[in-house]
């Protein structure tokens, strides 16, 4: 993908994951995102945030301090989209709400991010990523069926996919305003993206299926269908077959089932594939027409022939492969690494129409602009031996820069 | 006002169709074609059986439906802005669409292909369920529990999200073609859009070589906790590593509030004799009698609902998320609407599903075509 936001500026006023992804979404495509944090109680980012961090500009504003929602204000006066994922409470305390902002910004795109989005009974309730995913009705259908309720792999699942729906409606709102000069609020929750993201199980439901519980990877419409444990510590392979493939699964797992495949059960299946590597079993099932494929991990997948050879991944000069955008073409994307909270602050401030020196050291005279502190450890921890012992990592590799070969 | 931009949709299945949904539902004029005999998604059932059609409706609302040989497709390319398929080998033959069809189509603007593997690389021909498509993005590898195998997500996960990333770059793409006239062509896979969720795990390998895997149960129980009548969702704050006195004093269990269980780690260490206190008082009262009582004293708990909990949702109601469709016997039924509310900004889609495939032939060949 080209650059088609280029030209395109974003105030952002975010915080943990969903809104500063969606924002990176916009990054990616060229738009100049500035991401504002209070610099007041910051810490060091993590290595795990340098992905939401890429391609951007930061500057702290504390707007707790004197002129501090003056700057906001003004700099919002001269964007094309301002968003937050802060308490609807929070941006009329400063006077940073759609309605303060439009008085500024009469095209403004303004997005909200929230738990259960701006207005109902539920407006002003906290929620996070994690209970978003509990409270749209996700985890209930995640995992074996006597287990507790599971939850969606990573942290950030709701909050990821509230990200994606929030760039979607960037996009389609600055499409509406270049053809009316209209502003537009995008008032997005996690609850309601994800029961979105949930549409076809309620729609199904609606339409007379059983209530949605745990199954574990069974589906009803597959007469075999599920993840089976391969040789080797924690690998295992993912099966989906229809009844046209039984007789390719059997000839492929040496099970003999010469036309009756009534015996090919799932028991027998998980005994074939117990004693052969994954990767194996897939290629083999695949080359049969079986749908198939090895459980990968995040080795497997940053060292996957598939994936480099379409361009997802891309580069941060750091030199290491990172996720692309969920449409792909990460190769094409030209990443520059996190900046440090504050750095672009007299750059952004004194842009043309903006702040005069003197303002801008005004400003940070009275702590309403500041710098956080640098740097971004991704420093290797001495001593794994409790988390492994616990099974909280599958495994620590001593060599893990086999994704070097796909750099050339 | 300019009048609505318009999308062709071409696909069978989930993950196209639903980025063309989303066109539907910020304005767009989208028009469905169906191969002979119509979209197999229409006869489809729920992974739990019954429920048949519902994925159908759920992604082509708010679109019209035609029937067209291979010539009137391209006809009707040529009027479109966005083409939108399943252009792998898989998707071409279920739809219809001859092969080189992605190459060939000449819209205004851009055609997207959504698939499992995408258009191009060693396993594009590779055949694909969602599951499998989990399976490959790394982050089936990363859901469910420790003691337990990977565990799918709910239905058409990977699909969706394919879909939307599709929607999304639909929109993006046809920006730059608006700007130099060159129609763009975009190649989206489910399996990348889910691999995109997962970019600290990729980062924690990249940097640190650890490969991280499913959390453990211990640390699940810390989250979903069972109650006298189903779960709540238990969170003292918004990350792990917050103090439990909050939870102490809800539950009525002082010892909690020690130090030695303020921390995430402390926890650890005392695992069993920390789960001892805090899991059983929680089945002396209703998940919902501990969910309002949680909000009194400012814990951000949830509820952890069911598909019916939703359809009873007063929050939903009021922001009019759920719509009323057209159930299976012809009387309304609740589905999820447009994912976000606007104000001001384009129109919602406004029409339900084509009930039956080519039921706008006619209609959509003379307003695109000009045909009589």
């Amino acid at each position: 993908m080209d650059q088609p936001l280029a030209g395109i500026t974003v105030l952002s006023m975010e915080q943990a994951a969903a809104l500063p992804f969606a924002t990176r979404h916009l990054a990616d495509l060229g738009a100049e995102v500035i991401r504002v944090e209070s610099h007041g109680r910051a810490r060091p980012s993590a290595l795990s945030e340098s992905d939401l961090l890429r391609n951007k500009r930061r500057i702290g504003i504390d707007l707790a301090a004197e002129g501090g929602p003056e700057v906001f204000r003004r700099l919002a006066a001269n964007v094309d989209v301002v968003a937050h994922n802060f308490t609807p409470r929070v941006m009329r305390k400063y006077g940073i709400d759609f309605e303060s902002v439009r008085q500024v910004n009469p095209d403004v795109i303004y997005v909200s991010i929230t738990g259960f989005g701006t207005t109902g009974p539920w407006g002003e309730r906290p929620l996070f990523g994690p209970g978003a995913e509990a409270v749209s009705g996700h985890n209930v259908m995640i995992g074996e069926p006597d287990a507790w309720p599971g939850r969606p792999g990573t942290i950030v699942y709701a909050d990821n996919n509230t990200g994606l729906n929030a760039a979607f409606a960037v996009l389609a709102a600055l499409d509406h305003r270049d053809a009316t000069g209209e502003a537009v609020h995008v008032d997005l929750s996690l609850y309601e993206a994800a029961i979105a993201h949930l549409g076809v199980a309620v729609t199904e439901r609606a339409f007379g299926a059983p209530l949605p519980e745990r199954i574990g990877n069974a589906d009803r419409r597959y007469p075999l269908h599920g993840v089976f444990a391969a040789a080797g510590h924690d690998r295992s392979v993912a099966i989906a077959a229809a009844e046209a493939d039984l007789p390719s699964v059997g000839r492929v797992l040496g099970l003999n089932v010469s036309g009756d495949v009534a015996g090919l059960d799932a028991e027998r299946v998980a005994v074939a594939v117990s004693a052969r590597p994954a990767e194996e079993v897939a290629a083999a099932l695949q080359a049969a027409g079986v749908a198939a494929h090895a459980v990968a991990d995040c080795s497997d997948q940053v060292q996957d022939e598939h994936l480099w050879a379409r361009g997802y991944f891309g580069i941060l000069l750091d030199g290491g492969p990172h996720a692309g955008p969920a449409f792909g073409g990460g190769a094409d994307v030209a990443m520059t690494p996190p900046h440090r909270l504050g750095q672009d602050n007299d750059d952004v401030l004194a842009r043309p129409g903006g702040f005069a020196p003197e303002e801008i050291e005004a400003a940070r005279a009275a702590g309403a602009i500041g710098e956080g502190p640098a740097g971004m450890e991704p420093r290797r921890p001495a001593d794994y031996s409790v988390r492994l012992a616990r099974a909280e990592l599958s495994r620590v590799d001593e060599t893990f820069d086999g994704w070097r070969r796909f750099l050339s | 006002m300019s009048p609505a931009p318009r999308a062709l949709d071409l696909a069978t299945g989930v993950g196209a169709a639903y980025a063309t949904r989303m066109l539907a539902e910020v304005g767009w004029d989208v028009v469905k074609v169906e191969p002979p005999g119509g979209d197999p998604l229409r006869d489809e059932v729920s992974r739990w059986g019954r429920g048949r059609g519902g994925a159908f409706a759920y992604v082509n609302y708010g679109k019209r439906g035609v029937q067209a040989d291979d010539r009137d497709i391209e006809r009707l390319a040529a009027a479109a802005d966005v083409a939108v398929g399943d252009f792998s080998p898989a998707g071409c033959a279920a739809s219809g669409v001859s092969a080189g069809m992605f190459a060939a189509l000449s819209p205004r603007l851009v055609v997207v292909s959504v698939s499992a593997f995408g258009l191009t690389g060693p396993k594009a021909n590779w055949a694909a369920t969602d599951l499998v498509a989990q399976a490959a993005s790394g982050l089936m590898f990363l859901t469910g529990e420790h003691d337990q195998a990977p565990q799918q997500l709910p239905p058409y996960a990977a699909a969706i999200t394919g879909g939307i990333a599709g929607a999304t770059a639909a929109l993006a793409a046809a920006r730059s073609a608006r700007a130099d006239g060159v129609v763009r062509r975009v190649d989206v896979s489910t399996v990348e859009a889910m691999a995109s969720h997962t970019y600290s795990q990729t980062s924690a390998y990249v940097y640190r070589g650890e490969v991280h895997r499913r959390e453990q149960r211990e640390k699940q129980a810390l989250r979903m906790v069972p109650t006298s009548d189903g779960y709540v969702y238990c969170a003292p704050g918004a990350v792990a590593n917050v103090d439990m006195r909050g939870v102490a004093e809800l539950i009525g269990e002082s010892r909690l509030a020690e130090e030695r269980f303020q921390t995430a780690e402390g926890r650890m260490q005392h695992y069993q004799e920390y789960l001892d206190l805090f899991v059983p008082p929680f089945r002396q009262k209703t998940a919902q009698e501990w969910f309002q009582e949680a909000e009194r004293l400012h814990l951000t708990f949830a509820l952890v609902q069911t598909v019916d909990d939703l359809f009873r949702c007063p929050q939903l109601g009021a922001r009019k998320m759920l719509r009323q469709v057209p159930g299976p016997d012809g009387r309304p039924v609740p589905a999820p609407g447009r994912p976000f509310r606007l104000e001001g900004g384009p129109p919602e889609a406004s029409r339900p599903w084509p009930e039956d495939p080519g039921e706008h032939t006619a209609e959509v060949f003379r307003e695109w075509l000009g045909a009589q």
